[in-house]
């Protein structure tokens, strides 16, 4: 829900000191990592003549173009599943480790882990998949780990990020449990074929069965492959735009921002960053009461086509100067897209937020103001935030959306949980494998 | 050592018809800790005079008792070659494993291939759960999931290959799996089997360790990599 409009950050130069000084390292993490989704045609990536052509699903959309064939690909020195565009379905997974697992646990795990993640972006059942078939369609399947304290904790200390802990409390608006709360560790699976997911999360899932255990599973979508235009932003079950002026791998803002080459931030790692998942819950009975003036005056955007109250396009930047011809400003005191804006060049952050819509039973009536629970729909935002450095860059805007923003009238944060992502990692390594070097 | 009681088993269609060809493209295909080889290139590496090489080789991790080594072997020379035995430091007693259907109650049961495997030139034979595979009895350690096992296998002019097969949990390739009697039903029968006959075991008891909770098997041996 955070609209961090960036007017106030000057956009820094594609060649600047800092990024001639990684250009070698950033020209090819923007074309593993970036927007690589590339067309592989089915059976090229199979990539032999025996009989694993076989294998697969023979009921698969074939053709250099299909969705089926689309994918991702995973090796590389950042994770994809980041500046990856995002797919029409995303699952978020916080698992929490056993009792006792030590250092070689944690290892043995992210071996496993990246091995499935590695094939079944490519379209490839691992080696004890029992539903090859399922894992045929790639359909753009991004599979992304994230890091809690105790990985660290476990396997590595001195590795871990000063920012990896649970945000401050933000009392005023939080009524969190611990039901979405801190993970060791974070399966971020998206794709646009929701079969797809569901067979990779339960490979995965079988394959952790004997570290941990699943604390939380949150489901997540957006609208299906090719209902929108190349690059639209999503909207939200509010009807609002969410996540304009996204840093863009087009320009440096992807780097700077997330990956930290900005002055003022630092990466805690090479082709690392963070990721917040806050899950906010949102109240559409009391939302529908309120008429289309209303919740534009809210926000500060209209929500016909996301554009500021100033302007005519989504892409407009915001005059928070403008006044009405009575005198008040055009974008209220307490406009979510005014409270958001970044006071510092930093406080940049990349949504790439997810709706959420649960089933419900024996449901009637209307959901009280400020409640979570009531009403005919459980409704919401898995709102994942990617910086460089939460506390540097999210915590500042979400302060100021706590202390003060329309918008809260209609939404309850409900979760809150921090990880750190680690770097990709090239065929012969394993995603986390630096923890383990002495 | 001949086997002469067989066992039934139900092969699940599902499993016949996944192919197990599927290549490993894994970061880190080598599980071996210490080692940063990948499976494919240490299989290729010590594919020196035996005249074959293996593809997505892996185990079925296993705490005791029993287990099965799983891959495709290729005879990448210009003649027939027989794998006549494999072995393992992991396992006390190592036996190849064939399928066979009795031809009258159409029941397929498995039974030790005393011959060994031959493959022709240029071909290969699969190894997967439900059919061809190795089997490792009286297991001396735990086969942890993300660590990998060596297992060599011998041929009939006397080469051998090594193979690094990463081991993964799966809850399948239960040698005598028969819904209608339930799993365990074959439980206290191994004393009264002859050496050899492996049909009293149940793959199926440790394949459970790890599941239904995080409890540890007091059966549990140590990890084969530590």
């Amino acid at each position: 829900m955070i609209d961090s409009t960036k007017d106030p950050a000057p956009r820094r130069g594609l060649w600047s000191r800092r990024n001639l000084l990684v250009g070698g390292a950033t020209a090819s993490v923007g074309a593993a990592a970036g927007a690589s989704v590339s067309l592989a045609r089915r059976g090229g990536h199979h990539g032999s003549s025996d009989a694993s052509d076989d294998s697969g699903n023979p009921q698969a959309a074939s053709g250099g173009t299909s969705l089926a064939a689309s994918t991702v690909a995973f090796h590389g020195k950042r994770q994809a599943g980041v500046a990856t565009p995002a797919p029409a379905y995303g699952n978020f997974i916080g698992l929490r480790l056993r009792e006792g697992t030590t250092s070689s646990d944690i290892r043995r795990m992210l071996r496993i882990l990246t091995d499935d993640a590695a094939s079944l972006t490519s379209g490839k059942g691992p080696i004890n998949d029992q539903e090859p078939e399922l894992a045929s369609i790639s359909a753009n399947l991004t599979i992304t780990f994230g890091f809690g304290e105790k990985i660290f904790d476990l396997a590595n200390p001195g590795a871990k990020p000063s920012w990896l802990k649970p945000l401050p409390a933000f009392d005023k608006i939080d009524k969190l449990t611990d039901e979405y709360g801190p993970a060791d560790l974070l399966l971020q699976i998206c794709c646009d074929d929701r079969m797809t997911l569901a067979h990779a999360q339960r490979m995965l899932l079988k394959e952790i069965r004997s570290f941990g255990r699943v604390h939380w599973v949150q489901e997540g979508f957006r609208n299906a492959a090719g209902s929108l235009k190349k690059g639209t932003t999503m909207r939200n079950l509010f009807g609002q735009v969410d996540g304009t002026i996204n840093p863009s791998t087009e320009d440096s803002s992807m780097d700077d921002v997330v990956y930290g080459s900005a002055d003022g931030l630092e990466p805690w790692i090479e082709g690392g960053t963070s990721l917040v998942i806050r899950r906010i819950h949102m109240n559409l009975d009391t939302w529908d009461e309120v008429d289309n003036p209303g919740r534009e005056d809210a926000v500060g955007r209209k929500l016909s086509n996301g554009a500021p109250l100033t302007g005519t396009k989504e892409t407009d930047p915001v005059d928070l100067t403008a006044k009405t011809p009575v005198g008040f400003p055009v974008v209220a005191d307490y406009a979510h897209v005014r409270r958001a804006t970044a006071q510092s060049p930093v406080e940049r952050i990349l949504r790439r937020p997810y709706n959420y819509d649960l089933p419900v039973s024996n449901a009637s009536g209307l959901s009280q103001s400020g409640s979570s629970e009531g009403g005919v729909s459980r409704t919401g935002l898995i709102f994942a935030s990617y910086q460089a450095d939460p506390v540097k860059q999210f915590v500042p805007i979400q302060q100021r959306l706590a202390e003060l923003d329309m918008l809260n009238t209609w939404t309850v944060p409900i979760g809150s949980a921090v990880f750190a992502i680690p770097p990709g990692c090239d065929q012969n390594g394993f995603i986390g494998d630096f923890l383990f070097e002495t | 050592m001949s086997i002469t009681k067989k066992t039934r088993i139900l092969l699940a269609p599902a499993i016949l018809a996944a192919s197990a060809t599927l290549a490993l493209t894994g970061c880190g295909g080598s599980q071996d800790a210490g080692s940063t080889s990948s499976a494919s290139a240490s299989s290729e590496a010590k594919n020196s005079g035996a005249g074959l090489s293996v593809k997505d080789p892996w185990a079925k991790a296993a705490d005791s008792g029993m287990t099965a080594v799983f891959g495709t072997l290729e005879n990448t020379s210009d003649h027939d070659v027989t794998v006549t035995s494999a072995e393992t430091k992991a396992a006390g007693k190592t036996q190849l494993h064939e399928t066979v259907t009795d031809p009258k109650t159409g029941a397929s049961s498995m039974k030790e291939k005393e011959d060994g495997f031959t493959i022709g030139k240029g071909k290969s034979i699969e190894l997967k759960p439900g059919g061809n595979h190795i089997m490792l009895m009286d297991l001396k350690c735990s086969l942890l999931a993300g660590d990998s096992i060596k297992v060599t296998v011998k041929t009939a002019d006397g080469k051998s290959m090594d193979i690094d097969a990463p081991i993964r949990d799966y809850s399948g390739a239960k040698e005598n799996y028969d819904p209608a009697e339930g799993s365990g039903s074959s439980a206290g029968q191994d004393a009264s089997q002859a050496p050899g006959d492996h049909s009293g075991h149940d793959m199926g008891e440790h394949s459970g360790h790890d599941m239904g909770g995080m409890s540890e098997s007091s059966s549990k041996l140590p990890s084969c990599s530590s």
